[in-house]
């Protein structure tokens, strides 16, 4: 005979069961709903961190240098995942259409975005999964001589606090014109280096000093360059890695007040990009336009140092000589906002095909269409980041003005290129009136959705 | 069932009802409760599995006798002659039949299944439940698992507001 069917069953499960089973469910929206169950169940979501373990890598938000706000490029939502926006629209002041304002993404880590909004030190740290949003108070330093305000980076680990901290790291003026002589000689960075931190569980700015271990990155002099592409950070194992002039990289141990120097690979290319990926910090760097070289940073009795992943040649993103719409699809948010101020556009309707991304699987097998013709049109390629994963790097490929720009994945284990679609903003030619002639014409970040529930309070 | 066979030692599990139920050695280890309980050499005559009825015990234990494996020198007949794909394939209709169970007793195998630390039995237990909870709204979770809702309406409001993105 079977036990009757009696209330109350699943509160028969005593806890430890309980989170065995919970443990089991996937998808942050299932959690969000069981998290409304009763208290009970809130209460092991809570206490376990299930919520915040997921942060499936779905997306890269793209900011264009002449586009009024970030677009947002995804893969197809899959199963169980909700599908996420990067429109920021519950940011109304921050996305607010004004001439020469620009909202764009100083930083992106864990789920959470530090956005500059389109008024001039209008910052925000939000988080697009959940719209949850506070502003970031402006921090008033007072630098001098040659060293200038620098920019904001985020550290945040949702797995163990749902706090986050902000560091300003400063940089040195670049240029001809002088600054005291004797400061041109002086070491760079200092020991100790004064940095502005925010701390959202404090809820203000503060100055700490951090001691270097090791060797400073050579003098101001030396250090006074200018910086050519994006200057990213990773947080990484409770550490803020910042990608600093003349190619160092800034490593910040958060919890012991100390920072060491690492030196960039000897045979460094140029516009390098920081970024993490499946076994932590990397870097990629192009040499000579036909190259892209990836070094992994390894670490080993406070010893760092660059292996050199290999050398990825760049002819099949070159080549490539194909007509895609999808797998990934760019928001077009730039459009959507100001249709109504351009000229009648037709948008290509993006047709949804039998694409599955299949990045995440590494034994993918599609052949790209490459096709030798004598004369090609020359392409910029750009990074938009490493997979934050597996060993896979995101590039952009665009000729004049981005017409018919693209994303690609670089698989660098298998050295296979897969296209993931176009990332032409629609109507992006009516948004510029000048030629670009800049490298570096975009900042882009990948985009990991944190679906933390508890989020410190809003600062008025 | 399985059959005494000599040379297999044999080890007897006791529910809080009364009941006795001797299995092989290799099928009371298909539980690494009690994997562990005889590797300390704490199991020298029965083992007593508290908060575990008997019906449900002896459901357990048919659960173990199919699953412990049946290569090695223990092993059975059946992996020399059947291939272990079709083998697998016919584990899984036995779990699919094996399942079949009002939710009381679903619930009391999960239960079992974590005290006795089954990893298969837990797995296939709460999937039913974690199906439930992906394909169903707040409420129909609620109706299915008989979950008292113990929160207060402006309460609910507010942890629903805050998980807002769930429900839309």
């Amino acid at each position: 005979m079977e036990p009757p069917e009696d209330g109350e069953l699943a509160a028969r499960l005593p806890a430890d069961v309980l989170v065995d089973v919970l443990r089991r469910v996937t998808g942050p929206r299932s959690l969000a709903v069981s998290r409304c169950v009763c208290k009970a169940w809130r209460a092991i979501i809570d206490g376990e961190g299930l919520l915040r373990r997921q942060l499936p890598f779905s997306a890269i938000f793209i900011c264009f240098r002449r586009l009024c706000l970030p677009e947002f490029f995804s893969r197809p939502a899959s199963a169980g995942q909700p599908a996420i926006s990067g429109k920021l629209d519950f940011l109304p002041r921050a996305t607010e259409l004004r001439p020469h304002g620009n909202c764009y993404i100083e930083d992106h880590c864990n789920g959470l975005l530090l956005l500059q909004g389109t008024y001039i030190d209008d910052h925000y740290v939000l988080n697009p999964a959940t719209r949850w949003w506070n502003t970031l108070p402006l921090c008033l330093d007072n630098h001098t001589g040659g060293i200038v305000r620098g920019d904001y980076y985020l550290a945040f680990d949702p797995t163990v606090s749902s706090h986050y901290q902000v560091f300003q790291i400063p940089s040195l003026r670049w240029g001809k014109d002088e600054i005291d002589p004797l400061e041109e000689t002086s070491e760079w960075p200092p020991s100790p280096h004064i940095l502005h931190v925010f701390s959202s569980r404090r809820g203000c700015w503060e100055e700490r000093l951090f001691v270097r271990e090791g060797d400073a990155a050579g003098t101001v002099a030396k250090a006074r360059v200018l910086f050519e592409g994006q200057q990213n950070s990773v947080y990484w194992r409770g550490s803020l890695y910042v990608h600093c002039q003349s190619d160092f990289v800034m490593r910040i141990s958060l919890s012991e007040d100390k920072y060491s120097v690492i030196k960039p690979p000897m045979d460094i290319g140029w516009s390098s990009y920081l970024g993490l990926s499946e076994k932590g910090v990397y870097c990629a760097s192009f040499v000579e336009n036909t190259h892209i070289r990836v070094y992994a940073l390894t670490e080993s009795c406070d010893q760092f140092e660059w292996i050199l992943k290999n050398d990825y040649d760049l002819k099949p993103v070159q080549m490539f000589d194909g007509q895609v719409n999808g797998p990934w699809i760019l928001e077009d948010i730039n459009y959507e906002k100001l249709r109504s101020h351009l000229p009648n556009i037709n948008k290509e309707e993006v047709i949804q095909e039998k694409f599955e991304w299949n990045s995440d699987d590494d034994d993918f097998h599609e052949n790209l269409d490459i096709v030798e013709v004598q004369h090609r049109p020359y392409f910029e390629i750009e990074v938009l980041g490493f997979h934050p994963y597996k060993e896979i790097l995101f590039l952009s490929r665009s000729e004049d003005c981005k017409l018919n720009a693209m994303a690609f994945a670089y698989h660098l284990n298998s050295f296979k290129v897969e296209n993931l679609g176009s990332i032409y903003p629609t109507g992006h030619d009516y948004f510029s009136c000048s030629i670009p002639n800049e490298s570096h014409e975009i900042d882009s970040f990948p985009y990991t959705p944190c679906w933390i529930e508890e989020t410190p309070e809003r600062v008025n | 069932m399985a059959t005494r066979e000599a040379g297999k030692k044999m080890i007897m599990l006791k529910s809080p009802d009364g009941m006795e139920f001797e299995v092989e050695e290799a099928v009371a280890m298909e539980s690494q409760t009690i994997r562990k309980m005889i590797e300390d050499d704490c199991a020298d005559t029965a083992i007593l599995i508290p908060n575990i009825n008997s019906k449900i015990l002896s459901r357990v234990i048919e659960y173990c006798n199919k699953h412990v494996p049946t290569t090695g020198a223990t092993g059975a007949a059946a992996s020399d002659t059947v291939a272990p794909a079709a083998l697998a394939e016919d584990l899984k209709i036995w779990d699919a039949e094996f399942i079949k169970v009002n939710r009381a007793t679903r619930f009391n195998l999960i239960q079992a299944a974590s005290y006795l630390n089954i990893k298969g039995l837990l797995d296939l237990t709460s999937q039913t439940t974690i199906d439930t909870i992906s394909d169903n709204s707040l409420e129909e979770i609620r109706s299915f698992l008989s979950t008292k809702n113990d929160y207060l309406p402006e309460e609910e409001q507010t942890i629903r507001r805050e998980n807002q993105w769930a429900f839309q």
